[in-house]
This record gives C-alpha cells, sequence and structure tokens, in this order.
C-alpha cells in the first residue's frame, strides 16, 4: 500500500486543519469564488465541514449524524449531502442549519448538479435515482438496474453506474425510460464516472476498481462509437507483483477539459482525453485518494486522503484522514 | 511442397486471393495485413508466429488470421508468401484463373494499386469464398479484402465494426506497455470468467423499465407475496398498474408537518431529529411515497429471493432486536475476477463498493440496523 515519502515537493501542497475525524467521502469546491474558495468535506464522521481553503480555516460544520456519502454544492449558499441515514439534506450556508428535504429506501450513494439544468440528483441503494428540482419543487423517481455507485452528467443527459456494471442514459428532458442501457467496457466494477465536457463529441469516462479508465461516446453511432478506448493506470510494481488500484475519483479540469484521476495509490494522474496522453503525475500521497475537486477557477485541486480499507490484510488506516489542497500550475494541465 | 512447377504466372495471397507482380510484394502484403499483431502492430512472418507473439507478449490467444477471407483463417497454416499453400487451393486457384480467362484483361488494374482495393460493394466480402471449391472464388478482380485501410484494426474483420476500433488506438500513452489483454473482450467477455456475472444472468436481472422500481418500499417484500400497501396503490404511482415506465411527477402544496418520526424509528440520532424540518424543499417528495406499511418492514431490504438475482450478497445490516427477519437464502457471493498472474487488485474479494462493505459492518458495529426512514417522514393521518 502507499507509503508517506519524504515531502519534497510539497511548498505547492496545504493540509487542511480541524479536518473530519473519519474517513472523507467527499470533497466539493463551491461553484463560487466570491467568498474565496470554499470546499465542502463530507465524511463518514457524520459531519460535513465547509473550509476556506485560501486561509485554511474551517468556516462551518454540519452534523448531520450519520456517515455522509457524498455532497454537491446547488448553488454558492446551498449544497445538499446523502448517506447512510437514506435522508437528502440540504445545507444552507447562510444560515449553517440543515434539513431533510427528501429521502431514499437505503443509503444515499451520490449527490450530483446537472448544471445544463440546474437540478440536483441523488442515486442510492435502493435502485433509484431521485432528481430534485428547485424551481418545480418536483421530484422524480428514475428506476435503475441496481444499486446506484455513480452519477455524472454530459449536458442534459444524466449517466448512472450501478452495481454489476450497468450503465443507464437518461435524457433530463423526457425521463420515462432510460435513453440507453448500456454494459461499462470495463470488466470491473464501476467505481466513478465524470461527463466529459470538452471532448467534440458527448463523452464520459468511466474508472474501475481494477484501475483501468474507459472513455465512452454517448452517440451510438458505430463511427462515434470506433472512438472510445480505454487505458490502465494506478498500478504499481511492488515487491515483484503489479498491485492494481480502484480509481476512486475522476474530475475535469474546468478550463483545460483535462481529467485527472486519483486512485487508491494515492497518485494523482492528469490527462489529455482527446490526445491520449498523460500529461502530469503528482507525488505519491500517504494513502488513498478518496475524493478530488479542481476550484472553480481551476487554479487548485482538492484531494482527500483516506483510506477505504481496500485491503483485507491491512485493517487499519495507514494515516490519518485529512485534506490536501494542492496549486496547480497551468503547465501540468493544459493540453499542449 | 511442390511450389515452383504448381505456382501460377502471378503470386497471390492465400489469405484473401488477391494477386500480386512480386512475390515480394506479396509478402509485404501478408505482413502487413493479415501477419500484424492487432495489439502492439509488430509485424510477424507466419501465421503461427503472430499467434505464438500474441500469447507470449500480450496473453491474448489469436485464433484467426486477420482480414483472411472465411475458410482461410486458419491461424496455424504455415504460410509465408507462395510458400505453404496447399497443392488443392493451389489448383483451385490455377482452374478459376483458367475460367475467367482472358475477359479479365483489366485486372491488372486492380492487382497493382492497392488504394483501389475497396472498390467493390459488396457487403460481405468473408461469406464469398470456400477454399478449394472450384469457381467459387468468384470475382478475383473484386478485391476480397474490402478494409482497404491498413490502419484498420486486424483481428476483428468477422465481428461488426462496432466491436472493433477505437479500443486499441496505436501507441496510446506512453507508460502503459502493450494494450491490456482483456482489450478484444470488453464488449463479448467470455461469460466463463470467474466471478463475473454471466450473460444469462444479467439478462435475468434486467428489469424492464415497465416494472416496478426494486427501491419502491411495497415491492420489498417479493417473496412474502404483497405487502399490504399493494393492494390500495396510491393513485399518484399509475405506472404500478399501467406498466408505464417509472416517473413521478407530482407537485402537490405542502402538507403540514410531514416530519414526525414515527414511534418505531430505530435509533435516529439527535441533530436528525432536531434538523427534522417542517417545511420540506420538496414537498413533492413526501408524497410520492407510498401508504405507510401496517407491519413493521423487515430490514431485508433486498429482494434477493425474488429471482435470478447474481452478484448481490445478503446484506446484513444489522437487524434490530425487537424485529423478525425474514430467512434470508444463501445467494452465492459474487467476488471480483482475478486478475492476471502476478497482478494483484487492492479491494476485498467480494464484488461489492467499498462503500457498501464499510456500510455493512457500520451498521453491525453501530447497532443501528438500517434506518427504517419508510417510516420516518410519514405523513401523518393517511
Amino acid at each position: 500500500m502507499a507509503r508517506p515519502e519524504p515531502s519534497s515537493s510539497e511548498k505547492n501542497e496545504i493540509r487542511l486543519v480541524d479536518g473530519p475525524s473519519d474517513t472523507i467521502s467527499a470533497v466539493r469546491f463551491s461553484p463560487s469564488l466570491s467568498s474565496g474558495r470554499l470546499l465542502m468535506v463530507s465524511s463518514w464522521d457524520g459531519t460535513v465541514r465547509i473550509h476556506d481553503t485560501d486561509n485554511n480555516v474551517k468556516r462551518h460544520q454540519f452534523e448531520i449524524g450519520e456517515p455522509v456519502l457524498d455532497c454537491c454544492f446547488s448553488d454558492s449558499t446551498h449544497a445538499f449531502c446523502g448517506g447512510l441515514d437514506n435522508h437528502i439534506k440540504m445545507c444552507d450556508l447562510n444560515h449553517g442549519k440543515h434539513f431533510a428535504v427528501g429521502n431514499h429506501d437505503d443509503a444515499v450513494r451520490c449527490v450530483h448538479l446537472n448544471t445544463s439544468r440546474n437540478i440536483m440528483t441523488t442515486g442510492s441503494w435502493d435502485k433509484t435515482v431521485k432528481t430534485w428540482d428547485p424551481r418545480s419543487k418536483s421530484v422524480l423517481v428514475l428506476s435503475q438496474p441496481d444499486k446506484v455507485y455513480s452519477l455524472t452528467s454530459v449536458k442534459d443527459y444524466l449517466i448512472v453506474g450501478t452495481k454489476d456494471r450497468r450503465i443507464w442514459i437518461w435524457d433530463l428532458r423526457n425521463t420515462n425510460e432510460p435513453m440507453q442501457k448500456r454494459e461499462s467496457s470495463l470488466k470491473y466494477q464501476t467505481r466513478c464516472m465524470t461527463g466529459l465536457a470538452m471532448t467534440s463529441d458527448d463523452a464520459f469516462s468511466v474508472a474501475s476498481i481494477e484501475g483501468r479508465v474507459a472513455v465512452e461516446y454517448l452517440d451510438s453511432d458505430p463511427e462515434i462509437q470506433k472512438k472510445k478506448y480505454a487505458f490502465k493506470c494506478h498500478r504499481n510494481k511492488e515487491a515483484g507483483i503489479e498491485m492494481i488500484y480502484p480509481v476512486n475519483s475522476l474530475v475535469v479540469h474546468p478550463v483545460f477539459g483535462t481529467m485527472a484521476s486519483g486512485g487508491s495509490d494515492g497518485v494523482v494522474n492528469i490527462w489529455d482525453i482527446n490526445n491520449k496522453k498523460r500529461m502530469s503525475q503528482f507525488r505519491r500521497q500517504a494513502s488513498t485518494i478518496s475524493s478530488m475537486d479542481f476550484s472553480k477557477d481551476g487554479k487548485v485541486l482538492a484531494l482527500s486522503i483516506s483510506y477505504l480499507f481496500e485491503r483485507e490484510d491491512m485493517p487499519n488506516k495507514p494515516c490519518e484522514d485529512h485534506v490536501i489542497v494542492r496549486s496547480i500550475a497551468e503547465s501540468e494541465v493544459k493540453p499542449k | 511442397m511442390g511450389r515452383k512447377k504448381k505456382k501460377p504466372s502471378k503470386p497471390w495471397c492465400w489469405y484473401c486471393n488477391r494477386e500480386f507482380e512480386d512475390e515480394k510484394i506479396l509478402i509485404q502484403h501478408q505482413k502487413a495485413k493479415h501477419f500484424k499483431c492487432h495489439i502492439c502492430h509488430k509485424k510477424l512472418y507466419t501465421g503461427p508466429g503472430l499467434a505464438i507473439h500474441c500469447m507470449q507478449v500480450h496473453k491474448d490467444t489469436l485464433d484467426k488470421v486477420p482480414n483472411a477471407v472465411a475458410g482461410r483463417t486458419n491461424i496455424d497454416m504455415e504460410i509465408y508468401g507462395m510458400e505453404g499453400i496447399p497443392p488443392e487451393d493451389m489448383r483451385a486457384h490455377e482452374q478459376m484463373k483458367r475460367e475467367r480467362g482472358d475477359k479479365e484483361d483489366d485486372g491488372d488494374d486492380d492487382d497493382k494499386d492497392d488504394s483501389a482495393t475497396p472498390t467493390s460493394g459488396s457487403a460481405t466480402p468473408q461469406t464469398t469464398t470456400m477454399p478449394g471449391a472450384p469457381g467459387a472464388v468468384p470475382g478475383m478482380s473484386t478485391p476480397l479484402n474490402p478494409f482497404g485501410n491498413n490502419r484498420m484494426p486486424m483481428n476483428m474483420n468477422m465481428r461488426p465494426p462496432i466491436n472493433m476500433a477505437g479500443m486499441m488506438p496505436p501507441g496510446f500513452m506512453q507508460g502503459m506497455p502493450g494494450m491490456p489483454p482483456g482489450m478484444n473482450n470488453m464488449m463479448q467477455r467470455p461469460p466463463q470468467i470467474p466471478g463475473m456475472a454471466p450473460q444469462m444472468q444479467m439478462q435475468g436481472l434486467q428489469f424492464t423499465p415497465g416494472m416496478p422500481p426494486m427501491g419502491y418500499p411495497g415491492m420489498q417484500n417479493v417473496q412474502g407475496g404483497p405487502p399490504p400497501n399493494m393492494q390500495q396503490p396510491p393513485p399518484s404511482q399509475p405506472w404500478m398498474q399501467q406498466q408505464q415506465p417509472p416517473r413521478m411527477n407530482i407537485n402537490i402544496p405542502p402538507p403540514s408537518n410531514t416530519s414526525v418520526p414515527p414511534p418505531n424509528f430505530q435509533g435516529p440520532p439527535p441533530s436528525l431529529l432536531s434538523s427534522a424540518p417542517s417545511r420540506p424543499l420538496f414537498p413533492g417528495a413526501v408524497h410520492e411515497r407510498p401508504p405507510p406499511l401496517s407491519a413493521p418492514v423487515g430490514t431485508d431490504f433486498k429482494p434477493i429471493a425474488s429471482g435470478p438475482v447474481t452478484g448481490s450478497i445478503p446484506v446484513n445490516y444489522g437487524a434490530p432486536n425487537n424485529q423478525v427477519r425474514p430467512p434470508v437464502p444463501t445467494v452465492p457471493t459474487t467476488l471480483i475476477a482475478a486478475p492476471e498472474q502476478g497482478s494483484l487488485i487492492c479491494h476485498p474479494s467480494e464484488d461489492v463498493s467499498l462503500e457498501e462493505l464499510r456500510a455493512k459492518k457500520y451498521r453491525v458495529s453501530s447497532g443501528r440496523g438500517m434506518p427504517s426512514s419508510t417510516d420516518e417522514l410519514r405523513p401523518p393521518g393517511i
């Protein structure tokens, strides 16, 4: 597993203070930069925290109670979160209050904002996705083939990755039935996905627990489908054995469209999807990268370092759960 | 084998029946078209050589020579240029040439120009010939290989194009030696891979959109017959009866005081209670829920016994003591497929997400069981 390495190039990293006391499930930056780069951090310790990453201070802490599995800003002052209590909670940053707005019948695994239609979506192990339209205050329930493991969007399309490698694609303008039903092109469990905004055709990437990422296209035209590909990553030879790590997080740079992948090997890779190149690799962290997010200006990347108990032979955390905010040089993320 | 005396006037390719001016060109053609590794694009010399290369370098079994016409795909044939062609095929070729006779004056043009090959509109080039059948090699002047484009992935001419391309970008990504062996199989995985849900069972799992969503609370009791509320589905769920796609769009004015926790709610965290609002942001969310169950819901919220469900394991959510658990039939745990030798996937062997495994432990250790939130926001008076 990842070993702490001597801190050579950590000048560009800060470690947030007052972080969660248990596994960090998600880090998400605020869509607004007006009050600094605010980072929301959800955790298995039952909290959702708001950090000002520019000044490294914790601004607020919401006590949700039960482990929180995901969170997402809906606008600059509101956020949604969900977790093992099955509830979808809305956190009001202005008033520092949170309240339940709805629920699922099993744990809420994913909370995701479709920015194209400004619809909050939640995916649950109850095999449904619910969409929460804040304007009409209406809720839709979209049945999925299995427990929801990952949610992402491309434009108006909602992409739902479930257990057993299913991927269903929904058009949020017409949710009567899924637009497409697919299987992941990867052979192993879907771990995370992200929409790829800056490809010429609508595309998204899927990562599996087996150190691999696929780039898939929405258009079912065979000519477009030919463009899909997959590649290995987040692997490491250790004592003659190739260790293959889950890829836990995929995020797209908001300015340059390059994609970052974070794995259980503690490494972050930056990929140029269009040119099929790895652009840079960040130093290995002390443990699993459980979640990542770019700030909206793309100048910093937040990483949560949290062991996810991937290894059955390693029941204890190798390090404390913490959040690193790393400044990003343009050369690291800008395609040549 | 007799080569010189049976050699036709022009060398020809046994794999695709094309004729060439020169055996050198023929060999170049074979290396480029038939003996090129689809993974690393190395050009080998013979079919068996290619097969051994793929096996040893990429751990990939190749059973067909790429771009060969039907019946000539045998990878074990040791053919190099004109050498190694079976005499009967040689004779058939000669015969066919003779039959074509002089009307084929223009044949030379086709043979010379490589780029002119994809001229034919023949959509089924693979099915045209059977080796050795006299006269069954029609249209020698019509190139039998429509894939004039050398960059086409070569091993896949027997498959629909959707499966082929894109999977193996040439020279993709430095630092990623070779392409993963599973690549070819990405779209058509052999079902015998251990731990992988076989195709048949996957079908069984597929819920048609018309079926009620499995997460619908009323449906969770599948093995025990319909739960009480099944007989009176609320009018807001027409899809229950009409086999409509699962969609609900309810927009009902907010009821007052909708968030009262029911008495049997198991151990709600205090903060949850205090924060449960009387002003739900999404009042619709309350109403789309079914009427409360008249009996406490068992903790086994999984429709395990309802059908050929694979890939799921009986998740023990840590049953609250006062509830009767229905017996959970043992469903074999799906394990993640073992990677190739010398590799180790850093993931528990069960093919369940890390979060679910952790949640299972958490729920057991906290003794909470799964919060029965179906009851929690029960609108009063229904």
